[in-house]
């Protein structure tokens, strides 16, 4: 069964559609890039998909309770927001309270364990480095133990190999046969770790495939507007972006 | 500390002082004396003290306090603001402008309790109109700008009462009532307060697990199956209802819904569903304590509570933001 369904999801705000007209769905054991340049729409679709925003067509998690869908889809959104001087543990455990299910429960020892926080549980979240609360907070998502996990930019900001290791392990709950939807900026991290990508331009779906077919210089240069330089290496595709098309 | 621990040392606190403020007053008599004549009563006028003015104004102290103080945790968790506070939804403004009604048209002087219901209506009405104004959608700035906005449509209506006003000792009476105190208030205030109080407390006892989530933002606290709407319309009647019969019957007590959650934040790890409980005991303490501290300091002089509470509350509050310089 698919885990996430979007059927004519359409949004517009004053007049200027948002999002145009977007069908799909997301399988289990799916790792799904979602790709676009800003702008094209990527977070608003991840809200409307949940429910977070109001949109005219059907979503198959927007039309849950808000206390049933807390139990098929975590999300993490791109504002990384920690208001109060909390325990790491606790933050964390938050995931589990979004289930109704207790401080202890196992799902937040291995989300911890997962990001490598176990030697961080009682420093206060708010005192961490930025990258250290990203971390954090992608942790407090897995702890929900969720079939599906939408994450907006979760890698933005962080080091290369803090990127490397977070999406090692998104594509790695993708592979015990969870559904990933994550929006990205960096195409090779794109190509290399997820198994289906999604391209937004101005708020329609111009692409989804395997990363193979969909990374196209044609693609590169009409919806990124870019001249990339493509290398392939022994853990995957590379792009570096060299010239925009247009001035 | 434990949270257990801390609760139940916050209690002690509140018993030892709300004990202490039963013996406190003109009246010269020793403890002991003042605790037989409350409890078994000789018929005589100590017993009329202890039962009649200083037995309602201890429980007048804890109840103010507990709405303070449980009312400023509440808005802090909720608007993910430290500097937050229950009067920033219009709540105290509103109902002062519905005390100056009361006094202006008279009503006041008609019968005690007039003016006290007259500030809570216009309490009650403020919150309608907020909930009009920010309780759908909207977030926390909408909530903020409709609360800025009240207050100060309901500060000009009382400037202009007053300003209209051919009685010129109305301005001099809201001055005063502005000042907040607990004197001179029997039980018919404690029997007004508390009903309306107790609905609110209880609203606001729900809101914990919600603010809990709203600790990670409204979006991430939305998707975590918290229901945003539901829990700002708990929030706001919560605190309208509370701060308002507290508003109602000792006037305007500022700093306490701003400094008690801000001081026992670090005792409760900063976790805002702890903070509710602990910022409510913490609340009655303060009020406690100031309410002795105005009948010790200048005792004769009617010191307002109020005032005493800024004059303490202020240099404390600078402190703590002298002290969290560098550390945010």
């Amino acid at each position: 069964m698919s885990l996430l369904t979007l059927d004519h999801l359409s949004l517009s705000r004053n007049d200027t559609p948002v999002l145009r007209d977007i069908s799909l769905s997301i399988e289990p054991g799916e790792c799904v890039g979602l790709l676009g340049p800003n702008g094209a729409g990527k977070s608003t679709l991840m809200r409307a998909a949940l429910g977070l925003v109001p949109a005219s067509g059907q979503s198959s998690l927007a039309r849950l309770r808000a206390a049933d869908r807390a139990a098929r889809v975590a999300w993490l959104p791109q504002a990384r927001e920690i208001a109060w001087p909390v325990s790491v543990a606790h933050l964390v455990s938050l995931g589990a309270m979004a289930r109704g299910r207790a401080e202890d429960h196992p799902s937040v020892a291995a989300a911890m364990a997962r990001m490598g926080l176990e030697t961080y549980r009682d420093r206060v979240a708010t005192a961490l480095s930025g990258g250290e609360q990203a971390r954090v907070l992608l942790a407090r998502a897995l702890a929900q133990d969720t079939p599906l996990l939408m994450a907006d930019e979760p890698v933005a900001g962080l080091d290369p190999a803090q990127q490397i290791r977070s999406m090692r392990v998104l594509r790695a709950l993708a592979d015990e046969g969870r559904g990933i939807v994550v929006s990205l900026h960096d195409l090779g991290l794109a190509a290399r770790h997820c198994t289906r990508l999604l391209v937004l331009h101005r708020g329609a779906l111009v692409a989804d495939g395997p990363p193979e077919t969909v990374l196209t210089p044609d693609l590169l240069a009409g919806v990124f507007d870019i001249i990339a330089h493509r290398a392939d290496t022994p853990e995957g595709p590379s792009f570096q972006p060299l010239a925009t098309v247009s001035q | 500390m434990s949270f257990s621990r801390l609760l139940t040392l916050l209690t002690v606190l509140v018993m030892l002082l709300f004990l202490a403020s039963l013996v406190t007053g003109v009246a010269a008599a020793g403890p002991g004396e003042s605790f037989r004549a409350l409890v078994f009563g000789d018929g005589g006028p100590l017993t009329l003290v202890m039962r009649e003015i200083r037995l309602p104004r201890a429980l007048l102290a804890v109840m103010v306090g507990v709405s303070l103080g449980l009312s400023g945790a509440a808005m802090q968790g909720l608007l993910r603001n430290p500097l937050a506070e229950p009067g920033l939804i219009g709540v105290s403004a509103s109902a002062a402008l519905g005390a100056v009604l009361a006094l202006q048209t008279g009503l006041a002087a008609a019968f005690t309790l007039a003016l006290p219901m007259a500030a809570l209506l216009g309490a009650l009405a403020g919150v309608l109109l907020i909930l009009l104004l920010a309780g759908q959608g909207g977030g926390a700035l909408g909530l903020i700008l409709a609360g800025v906005a009240l207050s100060a449509l309901a500060a000009a209506m009382t400037s202009l009462v007053l300003n209209l006003s051919p009685n010129p000792f109305a301005a001099n009476e809201i001055v005063f009532w502005m000042m907040g105190s607990l004197a001179d208030r029997s039980f018919a205030h404690v029997w007004i307060a508390l009903p309306v109080m107790a609905v609110g407390w209880l609203a606001l006892a729900n809101t914990g697990r919600g603010l809990e989530a709203l600790t990670l933002g409204e979006d991430a606290a939305a998707a975590m199956g918290t229901d945003l709407r539901r829990l700002r319309l708990m929030v706001v009647t919560g605190v309208a209802a509370s701060v308002g019969a507290a508003t109602a019957v000792a006037g305007a007590v500022g700093f306490v819904g701003l400094v008690v959650p801000h001081l026992l934040r670090g005792a409760v790890g900063g976790r805002p569903s702890r903070l509710l409980p602990a910022a409510a005991l913490g609340g009655a303490a303060l009020v406690l304590a100031a309410d002795i501290g105005v009948r010790v300091i200048l005792s004769g002089r009617d010191l307002k509570l109020g005032v005493l509470m800024a004059l303490v509350g202020a240099p404390v509050f600078l402190h703590l933001i002298w002290r969290m310089r560098g550390q945010t």
